[in-house]
């Protein structure tokens, strides 16, 4: 157990949504009753739809957003009682590659400037030359050339950008990393580049990740246990080749049957099929289990009853009334 | 009989920097009731292709050579006759449904516009076929819908209205540029049951611009792929998949993880898209192409077409596992 | 099943082979910019004479701003006339001084004033507007209320009121214009920040352990400078105006000193003795020192845009 390096329980945000004068206030469950752990070395995948979430998620753990409610304990510490200037030294562990790489650097400093901020301000005791020779070697690390150091973010193309992104989060030598969908803005040619770089470094500094996506073939391929998530609830959480082989939550299912494989005769064997419906408003969830709007097995009790999270064994979990039925 | 023939089209942009070609010679033929797939990365150019055809260039952007639909010449044809086919009989459904839709007209308005330019109908029977159109696309509630504005709609919903517009005036070709990139996997598989469907009831040719080969794997028959402006490799879905002829081709298959087979490590091919700015010498793909030869730094190669109907840029010849091990 | 290429994996993973352009900030980029813009650059030049005129011309003639030509003082509108023989450039005005000299001096003051009083809006609008922005909720609206309550107040009248009771000096035209000038940079600035606030960036400041201030001097104010030199270009103008107008009043610096707007409407007031040229001289470097900022404005304005990038 002491594998374990980060525990959420119960975690819960929400949104104020202003209802403007005449309306009532009106709030946007983004998260609710989240709860997992994360071991030392593994990659945890968090994969789901436009409005499950996940980004959410990222950002809560890291204390980017607070949490209304729940714990985030990081090794021993529970980071949502922890005042501003408390969670800087944890900060030197924790750290996030974002979605976008253009956006998440600052277009007026420097590559050498963005990559050595995080050790300015996390790790004072380094010196000028020192902090210069960290930068140099993760730059080196992560496959961008040594004069790019002091070339501006805009001058970079959409996979190098996300190359300083990665030196960024890297240069403290954290323990934990959440990877907020690192490669969906990227050309497919260059997402591979960039799959098989976080791979070598996770190794290589003996990293713990979190990746999120939307994209089911990425994470499969990155991940050793995946959590779905559905509307701010968790679906499904199990190892990446049981969740493949043998989806047992109705979501699951229908998200895996919904992946167009790119190989032909196998897409003409199984069609793809898509899920009726649409995802429901996060302002105006459905009662009981959000799912069931579009669930083909929901019953009675799915309306009147959210289904609690359960270990089912082999660690499992799923939150489900009817899960046995999934055939 | 190709309801649309390409032939040496060249698409050319004046920018600040100089003279940029976006489509560097493309030549290809869409027959009736098929679907074919344009593939390619940032800058490949494929969009371009489909705007230079429908008139849709920017200022700045010139096409030259020919594209006909169904004999009749399209490029520097004249507005009014263009507008005649335009949305009529070749339609196209854009990426981002959020910026293709008047934000300030109800669905209703924008779609009786189509039905009563292109097939004279008044506004009442305009209103109900709207309605049947939006019913086709499987637009759940299009009675209500149809009343409410764009920013009232999902994602979703508003590219089944984007889908619908473009069928009103059942077009012999439908143009889809990236249409579920911006969607969720879900909503993606209900798009691409209705892309499907309407190749069978219709008979509607599909050009798919897409560079999700999943996608590609699921609807298309064949497939074009192109780099840096130019057709590297053309031929059925299944040739193309199971044998590809182009190093790139070859290297975007091995980019693409697979849900169903997840591999150790994934085979990216080496460095960055090139600039149109700036293409190198000889074939664009030489720098990053792991078999090339010394010729391929000197010389541009030609698409040929062999005798199985396959057609490939490209001087090498070999197997793509050769110098082979795990 | 395809067997993967060792060719390609050993490719894959060497980037080395990459080239880059010539470097670029984005300042060099919008410098770029704005030197292709015909009528910024020239704009440039002529206000450049202006200032180059303003700040030397008083060397190129003997006469100063205040002394007066008893020779001429009883006949001005025949003997004052421009002329380079009598060393009188610009002609005189209806006190027997010196024109040449007196525009040389009104025109330091005048851009003194437009620049002074822009610096002093950029300075306390930016940071002002930048807290508000960057901390929002209660500290915002309590901000962003006083500057609601300070902009309703007629600022003409309070200017008016500040020079009639506190007395005509230069430093009361300061603190006046002062007074006034930052509350719409404020504004700007803090929607700007708010924008910027919420983007990925700041962020990652903040997962890099940032605090406030670095992040607002480090990442905010930087981003937000395109949109401040713009705007600051631009109250330039707006304050030479305001100033011109008290001074067209009467009400703005005292004499000997004197600016455009006072030589103007001084020379308005004689446009019936024929002595045109007392309105004339001034209100020509007025104009142009108003357009010239204008259109430097707007090259600053396309050359900082980010949408053309």
């Amino acid at each position: 157990m002491s594998n374990i390096l980060l525990e959420v329980t119960d975690l819960k945000k929400t949104f104020p949504i202003s209802g403007g004068v005449f309306s009532k206030k009106q709030v946007l469950t983004a998260l609710e009753d989240i709860s997992f752990s994360v071991s030392k070395g593994e990659t945890l995948g968090i994969v789901g739809e436009s409005g499950c979430g996940k980004s959410t998620l990222g950002r809560c753990i890291l204390q980017l957003l607070e949490p209304d409610r729940g714990n985030v304990v990081w090794l021993g510490n529970d980071l949502t009682t922890l005042s501003w200037k408390d969670m800087r030294p944890h900060r030197k562990d924790l750290q996030i590659i974002f979605q976008d790489p253009l956006a998440s650097l600052n277009p007026r400093l420097t590559v050498g400037e963005i990559i050595s901020d995080p050790l300015r301000t996390l790790m004072p005791e380094l010196n000028k030359s020192q902090r210069k020779e960290r930068v140099l070697r993760m730059m080196k690390s992560v496959g961008l050339l040594p004069e790019m150091i002091s070339r501006f973010p805009h001058e970079f193309s959409g996979g190098q950008a996300q190359r300083i992104g990665i030196a960024r989060a890297l240069i403290t030598e954290p323990k934990l990393i959440v990877c907020d969908e690192p490669v969906s803005a990227l050309d497919v040619s260059v997402q591979a580049q960039i799959l098989n770089l976080l791979s070598d470094l996770k190794d290589e500094f003996g990293l713990t990740l979190i990746f999120i996506s939307h994209d089911l073939s990425v994470v499969r391929h990155v991940s050793d246990r995946i959590m779905v998530l559905y509307l701010g609830r968790m679906v499904e959480l199990a190892e990446s080749g049981d969740l493949y082989d043998e989806p047992k939550h109705p979501y699951t299912k229908a998200l895996l049957k919904a992946v167009p494989v790119p190989d032909p005769k196998k897409a003409r064997e199984q069609t793809i099929e898509g899920l009726e419906g649409e995802i429901p408003s996060p302002i105006n969830p459905p009662s009981g289990c959000t799912f069931r709007t579009r669930c083909p097995i929901a019953t009675e009790i799915c309306s009147n009853e959210r289904p609690k999270i359960e270990n089912v064994g082999q660690g499992r979990l799923i939150a489900c009334h009817s899960w046995k039925e999934v055939r | 009989m190709s309801i649309l023939e390409v032939k040496n089209l060249n698409v050319n942009f004046t920018t600040l920097s100089g003279n940029v070609k976006a489509v560097d010679n493309i030549s290809f033929d869409i027959a009736k009731g098929e679907t074919v797939a344009i593939v390619g990365e940032s800058g490949s150019g494929k969009s371009q292709t489909v705007l230079a055809a429908l008139g849709l260039l920017a200022e700045n952007g010139k096409a030259t050579g020919s594209v006909k639909f169904e004999g009749q010449e399209l490029i520097d044809l004249p507005t009014k006759k263009l507008n005649k086919i335009r949305g009529n009989h070749i339609s196209m459904v854009f990426q981002d449904p959020m910026t293709s839709l008047n934000p300030f007209l109800r669905i209703s308005d924008q779609m009786i516009e189509v039905l009563t330019l292109h097939r004279g109908m008044s506004k009442s029977k305009a209103f109900n076929e709207a309605i049947r159109m939006l019913d086709a696309v499987r637009l759940p509630d299009a009675k209500q819908v149809i009343t409410r504005f764009p920013h009232e709609l999902s994602g979703g919903m508003r590219q089944r209205v984007m889908i619908a517009i473009a069928l009103s005036c059942q077009p012999k070709v439908l143009i889809a540029d990236e249409p579920t990139t911006a969607l969720d996997v879900t909503v993606q598989a209900q798009m691409l049951e209705l892309f499907k469907g309407l190749t069978k009831d219709f008979g509607t040719s599909l050009i798919l611009i897409t560079h999700d080969l999943g996608v590609v794997a699921g609807i298309a028959d064949r497939m074009m792929v192109m780099y840096a402006g130019r057709l590297v490799e053309k031929g059925s879905v299944d040739d193309l998949f199971y044998s590809p002829a182009h190093p790139y081709t070859y290297g975007l298959l091995h980019s693409t993880p697979h849900v169903d087979n997840p591999e150790q490590r994934l085979s990216p091919i080496a460095g960055l898209p090139p600039s149109l700015e700036n293409l190198p010498s000889g074939c664009a793909f030489h720098p990053r192409c792991a078999f090339k030869l010394d010729r391929c730094q000197k010389e541009a190669p030609v698409l040929k077409t062999s005798a199985d109907g396959r057609s490939n840029a490209c001087f090498y010849k070999g197997d793509f596992s050769e110098v082979g091990e795990e | 099943m395809v067997v993967v290429s060792k060719k390609i994996k050993s490719m894959a993973d060497n980037m080395a082979s990459y080239e880059m352009g010539k470097k670029n900030s984005l300042w060099a980029d919008a410098r770029r910019r704005f030197f292709k813009n015909k009528a910024a650059v020239i704009s440039l030049i002529i206000l450049s004479l202006i200032v180059i005129f303003a700040f030397s011309a008083q060397h190129l003639t003997k006469w100063s701003n205040e002394e007066i030509d008893w020779a001429i003082l009883g006949d001005v509108a025949t003997m004052g006339k421009p002329s380079l023989k009598s060393g009188h450039y610009f002609g005189a005005d209806p006190l027997g001084r010196d024109l040449f000299a007196r525009v040389a001096q009104g025109s330091q003051i005048s851009l003194m004033v437009g620049i002074v009083g822009a610096a002093i809006a950029v300075l306390v609008g930016t940071l002002y507007g930048a807290i508000a922005g960057y901390f929002g909720g209660r500290i915002d609206s309590i901000m962003m209320r006083i500057v609601d309550i300070l902009m309703s107040i007629p600022y003409m009248f309070v200017l008016i009121l500040l020079l009639v009771v506190f007395g005509r000096s230069i430093f009361m035209l300061f603190v006046g214009l002062g007074l006034i000038s930052w509350l719409d940079m404020s504004r700007i600035v803090r929607g700007q920040t708010m924008v910027l606030k919420n983007k990925e960036f700041v962020e990652a400041a903040i997962a890099g352990g940032s605090n406030h201030l670095t992040i607002i001097t480090r990442h905010i104010i930087p981003n937000l400078l395109g949109i401040v030199i713009v705007y600051a270009s631009l109250l330039v103008p707006l304050m030479i105006l305001t100033e011109s107008f008290i001074s067209f009043l009467g009400l703005g610096v005292q004499e000997p000193n004197t600016s455009w707007g006072a030589l103007i409407s001084e020379g308005a007031g004689q446009v019936l003795y024929g002595t045109l040229w007392q309105l004339l001289f001034p209100l020509f470097f007025f104009v142009t020192a108003l357009f010239s900022f204008f259109f430097i404005g707007d090259g600053l304005r396309d050359a900082l845009d980010p949408k053309d990038r």
